[in-house]
């Protein structure tokens, strides 16, 4: 049992760990993907204006 | 309801403030997505965000729809029930999610292939009527696995703010949530799905990160699992013991993890609308942790709460656990009632309105993309196919909207009126087994095998619906008839642990794959099958 409960102790401690890094991450370089997604739904709506469609 | 229980639950610390700190988050939710519903000018874009997710926003709309308010609380459950054995379930999510990352597993192809859902795939593949039948099955399968999403997430809420979960405060807050979701989801579409996603991750994140140290440093690292050791024995580490899990459970959580990140609609719809397959595999590679989070995280609550009542909460002790166990009655509480009573105590003022306005936001970005999912399904690959004349893309985006609302309105009656006895996470896993047993041949086998055929299709499609009998209301009457009609009488209790749901996900999966191998290869498609079905679908862009 000792063995399963240092396996979970480790598992638990790198997963929160690995999990607060990927969030810090997250939440600086998806803030960017926004902008570009933003700026590019607005770039075809621009185009379809543009170019309207023949039906 | 009993006094006790009331007492129970009015001893919280949540107060004017935390009231205040919830009514803002869910403000500023809402009019971000009322402010970004004029990028949804066509159904590409409000299925689909136009396809233009990049890989940080991907990861971060993957887990704020995968970690769910459900989520947080089935898991908790679990948890509760299981202790630290429940953890084999998050690592089995995380190694399967890392495993499709690395190879590209079914999500790298299908999205290479342009489609919007899983249907539209099945008729490129395997024919129109496979994707008529895929979407009936997908949605049933899927409107059924959301049932209870609403209520359970609305008991967290009760149970957190020391509402009175008798009379009308339940029905109130099912009520008041959903028309919350269903407002920014109708009017955004993805686009506003996803861009709340993001915000509600960063919100979710902190709050994560916060309530497992608040609750460590008050109960005390070494205390938590010297009290499990103490209170569940080895059962409480090891997973492959008979008892709340063994070795079969352990199999179908394999399973489950796989087909959770790769065949489940909304994670398979957050691939499609990846920028590229190589984003794809990096989304899934970064989600491994979400998707071990997602779990574990939770479960350690759970357990803490678990310890908690065990070792600091005396008066919950006999609301919670029955005295003597053999005896086959239930507790006063649901455990599910254990991880709000637990936060509600034990967290200060002002950091239960952060954790409550995180798990709202768990709630409703799960809510949002499913309703989104469903209804987009049913619009675009039951009623568009059925019709002759073709819909209009303001008719599509019209009806889907529609559908928003009529599902909405099914879950809130489900979550009123539905009273199965399964814990919720099996509920969950046997209701979606529905439409991913039919979903992982026909994917695996389309993309993988080419002697697949429409036949071998249809046929899995229904076999896996066989997995309905693994749902306690259906298995119980089931079991109990087979064995009047060999003549036995039997209990309910009897008939209900008499096979397991994980035992019937099991045969239901192993009888669809088997199905589908033996009709496609009793029934091959004619040469250039393939081919005809993919010149008479729809290709990339025509569809919506």
């Amino acid at each position: 049992m000792s063995a399963w409960i240092l396996f979970w102790k480790i598992i638990f401690v790198l997963t929160l760990a690995v999990f607060i890094q990927m969030a810090v991450l997250v939440s600086w370089f998806g803030a960017a993907d926004i902008r570009r997604l933003l700026d590019r739904l607005k770039g075809d709506d621009e185009t379809a204006d543009e170019h309207p469609s023949s039906d | 309801m009993s006094e006790k229980v009331q007492q129970a639950i009015n001893q919280t610390n949540f107060t004017t403030l935390d009231w205040g700190i919830v009514v803002c988050y869910l403000l500023i939710s809402v009019v971000i997505g009322l402010l970004v519903k004029k990028y949804a000018s066509n159904m590409a874009a409000y299925i689909g965000a136009g396809r233009g997710v990049g890989t940080w926003l991907g990861i971060a709309t993957m887990t704020g729809t995968e970690l769910g308010l459900i989520t947080v609380m089935y898991s908790a459950e679990k948890g509760f029930n299981g202790g630290f054995a429940a953890f084999h379930i998050a690592v089995l999510a995380g190694v399967v999610t890392f495993f499709v990352g690395l190879t590209g597993f079914i999500v790298a192809p299908l999205r290479a292939q342009g489609v919007l859902t899983i249907p539209e795939y099945y008729e490129r593949r395997y024919g129109r009527r496979t994707r008529i039948l895929g979407g009936c099955v997908l949605a049933f399968g899927g409107i059924l696995n959301m049932g209870l999403f609403l209520k359970i997430g609305s008991m967290f809420i009760v149970g957190i703010t020391g509402l009175s979960p008798d009379g009308y405060a339940l029905p109130l807050v099912m009520t008041g949530l959903l028309s919350l979701v269903l407002v920014y989801t109708v009017l955004g579409g993805m686009i506003s799905v996803i861009i709340t996603d993001y915000i509600q991750f960063v919100v979710l994140s902190v709050g994560i990160v916060l309530t497992t140290f608040w609750g460590i440093q008050q109960l005390g690292w070494n205390n938590i699992f010297e009290t499990i050791v103490q209170e569940k024995q080895e059962a409480g580490f090891n997973p492959f013991m008979e008892g709340e899990f063994g070795t079969e459970y352990v199999v179908w959580m394999a399973f489950t993890g796989l087909i959770g990140c790769a065949v489940w609609p909304t994670a398979v719809a957050r691939a499609l609308a990846m920028e590229s397959t190589t984003a794809v595999k990096r989304q899934y590679r970064w989600s491994s942790i979400s998707f071990t989070i997602r779990f574990m995280i939770p479960y350690f609550w759970g357990i803490c709460a678990f310890v908690f009542i065990v070792t600091q909460a005396p008066d919950l002790q006999e609301l919670f656990f029955v005295a003597d166990p053999g005896a086959n009655a239930k507790p006063e509480l649901s455990p599910l009632y254990a991880l709000p009573i637990y936060l509600g105590r034990l967290l200060p003022a002002g950091l239960i309105g952060i954790i409550s306005a995180a798990m709202i936001a768990a709630f409703m970005s799960t809510h949002d993309s499913y309703l989104l999912c469903w209804s987009s399904v049913i619009t675009q690959d039951i009623i568009a196919p059925l019709r002759r004349k073709p819909l209009s893309v303001e008719h599509r985006v019209l009806l889907t909207r529609i559908l928003i609302v009529v599902i909405g309105l099914y879950i809130l009656a489900w979550g009123l009126f539905y009273e199965g006895g399964d814990a919720i996470w099996d509920y969950m896993a046997i209701t979606g087994a529905i439409y991913f047993t039919g979903a992982f041949a026909l994917l695996a086998g389309g993309l993988y095998w080419n002697r697949a055929s429409s036949w071998g299709a249809n046929a899995a499609l229904v076999a896996g619906a066989s997995a309905i009998f693994g749902l306690e209301p259906v298995r119980v009457p089931t079991v109990q008839i087979v064995a009047r009609l060999l003549g036995h009488k039997m209990e309910n209790r009897v008939a209900a642990d008499f096979f397991s749901s994980a035992q019937i996900g099991i045969a239901s999966v192993i009888l669809t794959c088997v199905v589908f191998v033996v009709v496609s290869l009793m029934f091959p498609d004619p040469p250039g099958a393939n081919d005809l079905h993919s010149a008479e679908s729809p290709q990339e862009g025509e569809s919506v």
